[in-house]
């Protein structure tokens, strides 16, 4: 009987051409999303990897220098594209691609896509993430909102229930005729990743990885769809009108998407605001300053490491120690420096993270919010995997730095401090950056917050139909 | 088959049903006259199940509806003022799926046979309900109760808007269908089609069943006196 009824749905919806037209249309666009967006990561992923090689090659064949200012010369990290990054732009737009990598500082992420493009990116891109959180929704106000409502007004519903038809059965075959009609939409995206998807990958992320995060991606979709099909189907079971059933609808399809967003991230902006950009560096650099640092030590940190030193090869001056003292004080600086980044950043981190709580927490009362989260999340493009990159950006960088410090205090110097040079042979030390994305677990640890609302959301609404199906008006 | 016992309905202070006992048998057509808020609808609404009785009981082939609701839906087929079917499929196709959700399969053949015996011309059995009139929409709710072999027939002023002629096969169905032992309620306006179609005659005015009479035993002449005479008391 179920299937009955959700087989004359879908006859109902696809001889509507109202519907069919909305279907149409968004199949199109969904179509056209999958392409532009695997045209626009393809040419990332080219662009970075031709801008790595370059970078490795300017490197390698960079003249014979002194370690430090070999160091300085620098070194690049490129944000690796991952095969699901296409699917949504996430923060990918606002957070740059690539940043130098050198001594003493830890420098910004650079060539952020936004600043490329006109106003018009404020407004989202055509991702496809864009069309399944946005306006696959409205597709399901519009093909459910009279639902049960219209049947009512033209007095089908009482000779549907006149045939002994429980309105339990009614609306769980109403349910799974309009989600068919949504699984239809999800088509491109499931062909444009397995035709195309899989070659964006210009990281080393691991495949199994990848199909775990596209089945997660593709069940949480399915759990939103339903959590909408099912909510705008309820409202049109206890509404009197399909008018009231269509405001309803539209208005919380607004709340959702326009309203709680903005407010949540208003909230967590203004309880927790960030220093601006100027105030970050400055404090950053006071902090440096009471401590060692590499061109202009704290004369009193530095006479105490020089002490020491001196002390541990039990000479009397800089000049008999056997290693280079002034390596070993911009490696203590580089130390130094990373604990005062390291504790500046984290306090950023954790002011984002704080910023963002609001917008999580109201996954519970909007789940376009957890949908959001947890699509960016899965698609390795939120602000964490950004962070995780960063990470590990900055750790090579420390690495690197430290390679080139230690090589340096191995040498002690003569007259001129940087008459001792590295060349081809020590740069090839150098490995190039790479960098492993988190995994599936870890990302949806990242988001258990919105995916359990999601999962409460379901079990809510399956219970709030449960009870409130008998209480539902035939007349 | 059909039975009510001191039915009464109250809608907050409101009462629109005042303790009504009516008793429909195999191969009777009961027709309920009276005026709008008479308490016809409310009848039918009541042995339906879609509203619950303030007090008293309704019985379906003496199943109480209030209780089993499902079990007694399946002798009933309802037929309402205004049949609007599914607009974008066929008769035939309504058909097919009313009998389907009714846990009844017929070929296609049949469900033709169904609808032409039923009085729907040939050429429209395929077309969609757009094109129908009410008549013939009326005359899918009748092969739907032919299909269910239902031995209830539940009518809510089922010829109101119907031109003479529609109207007059419409009670020829429901003559041939009293034939086969199917008890019917109907709710009507129409004083002539309920003297020239019903069995017994019950007269409703504000919530009560103030008479209940044998068709036969009055012309329609008669019985519009009687009826306007109850209402003017």
């Amino acid at each position: 009987m179920i299937f009955a009824i959700a087989k004359q749905e879908i006859t109902g919806a696809l001889r509507d051409r109202r519907i069919t037209g909305f279907l149409v249309i968004l199949f199109l666009l969904l179509c056209l999303s999958v392409y532009i967006s695997q045209v626009k990561y393809s040419q990332m992923a080219a662009y970075r990897y031709q801008a790595q090689k370059e970078n490795r090659e300017k490197w390698l064949l960079q003249n014979a220098k002194h370690p430090h200012m070999a160091a300085h010369f620098g070194n690049f990290a490129f944000k690796p594209v991952t095969p699901l990054n296409w699917i949504d732009y996430g923060v990918d737009n606002y957070t740059g691609t690539y940043v130098y990598m050198e001594p003493h500082r830890q420098n910004d992420f650079v060539f952020t896509p936004a600043q490329e493009q006109n106003a018009s990116i404020r407004f989202g891109e055509l991702s496809p993430s864009l069309i399944l959180q946005v306006f696959v929704p409205l597709l399901i106000i519009f093909m459910c909102f009279a639902a049960i409502t219209k049947e009512r007004e033209n007095t089908v519903l009482k000779l549907l229930v006149a045939q002994g038809i429980s309105l339990q059965h009614l609306i769980a075959g109403k349910l799974l005729g309009y989600f068919t009609i949504v699984l239809v939409l999800l088509i491109p995206l499931l062909a444009g990743t397995f035709l195309t998807g899989f070659t964006i990958n210009d990281g080393i992320q691991d495949m199994s990885d990848v199909l775990n995060r596209l089945a997660l991606l593709f069940l949480f979709y399915l759990l939103y769809f339903f959590i909408l099909t099912s909510f705008t189907v309820w409202i049109s079971a206890i509404m009197r009108t399909s008018r009231a059933s269509m405001l309803l609808s539209l208005s919380l399809w607004i709340l959702w998407v326009v309203v709680i967003p903005k407010v949540s991230a208003n909230l967590g902006a203004d309880n927790h605001p960030l220093l601006s950009n100027e105030a970050f560096a400055v404090a950053i650099k006071d902090d440096i300053k009471k401590g060692i640092d590499g061109h202009n030590p704290d004369v009193e940190r530095k006479q105490q490491l020089i002490a020491a030193t001196l002390k541990q090869y039990g000479v009397d001056t800089v000049s008999k120690l056997p290693v280079n003292i002034d390596g070993i004080i911009m490696q203590k600086a580089e130390e130094y420096s990373s604990v005062v980044y390291d504790k500046h950043f984290e306090g950023v981190q954790e002011m984002i993270k704080k910023q963002n709580e609001p917008g999580r927490l109201a996954s519970f009362i909007d789940p376009y919010l957890a949908i959001r989260n947890i699509s960016m999340s899965l698609s390795l493009t939120d602000v964490f995997s950004h962070i995780h990159f960063q990470k590990a950006a900055e750790q090579y960088r420390r690495d690197f730095v430290q390679f080139m410090n230690d090589d340096m205090a191995l040498h002690p110097k003569s007259s001129n401090w940087d008459e001792y040079k590295i060349d081809g042979d020590t740069y090839s030390q150098i490995t190039p950056f790479t960098y492993q994305p988190p995994l599936v677990n870890i990302s949806l640890r990242q988001v258990r917050i919105e995916w359990v609302a999601l999962l409460a959301g379901l079990l809510f609404l399956l219970l709030l139909i449960r009870f409130t199906v008998t209480k539902i008006p035939v007349v | 088959m059909l039975e009510a016992k001191a039915l009464t309905k109250n809608y907050g202070n409101y009462q629109a049903l005042k303790g009504i006992d009516l008793h429909v048998q195999e191969g009777e057509i009961f027709c309920l006259l009276g005026a709008n808020g008479a308490g016809k609808s409310t009848t039918i609404n009541l042995f339906l199940g879609f509203i619950q009785p303030t007090s008293g009981t309704v019985y379906i082939n003496g199943i109480d509806v209030s209780r089993e609701i499902l079990a007694a839906r399946q002798y009933i087929t309802y037929i309402p003022e205004n049949l609007m079917l599914y607009t974008y499929l066929s008769g035939y196709e309504n058909l097919q799926y009313f009998c389907k959700l009714s846990g009844k399969s017929f070929s296609k053949e049949q469900l033709e046979n169904l609808l032409t015996d039923a009085g729907l011309q040939k050429e429209f059995i395929h077309k969609r309900i757009t094109t129908y009139s009410k008549g013939m929409r009326q005359k899918v709710g009748v092969a739907l109760a032919m299909a269910k072999q239902s031995k209830v027939l539940l009518l809510d002023e089922p010829t109101s808007g119907l031109d003479p002629k529609a109207s007059n096969e419409f009670s020829d169905l429901l003559l041939k269908m009293k034939e086969n032992g199917v008890a019917t309620l109907m709710a009507t306006h129409d004083i002539f089609r309920a003297r020239e179609t019903g069995t017994k005659i019950g007269i409703m005015k504000s919530g009560e069943l103030v008479d209940i009479i044998n068709a036969d035993a009055f012309t329609t002449k008669d019985l519009e006196a009687l009826y306007l005479k109850h209402m003017h008391n």
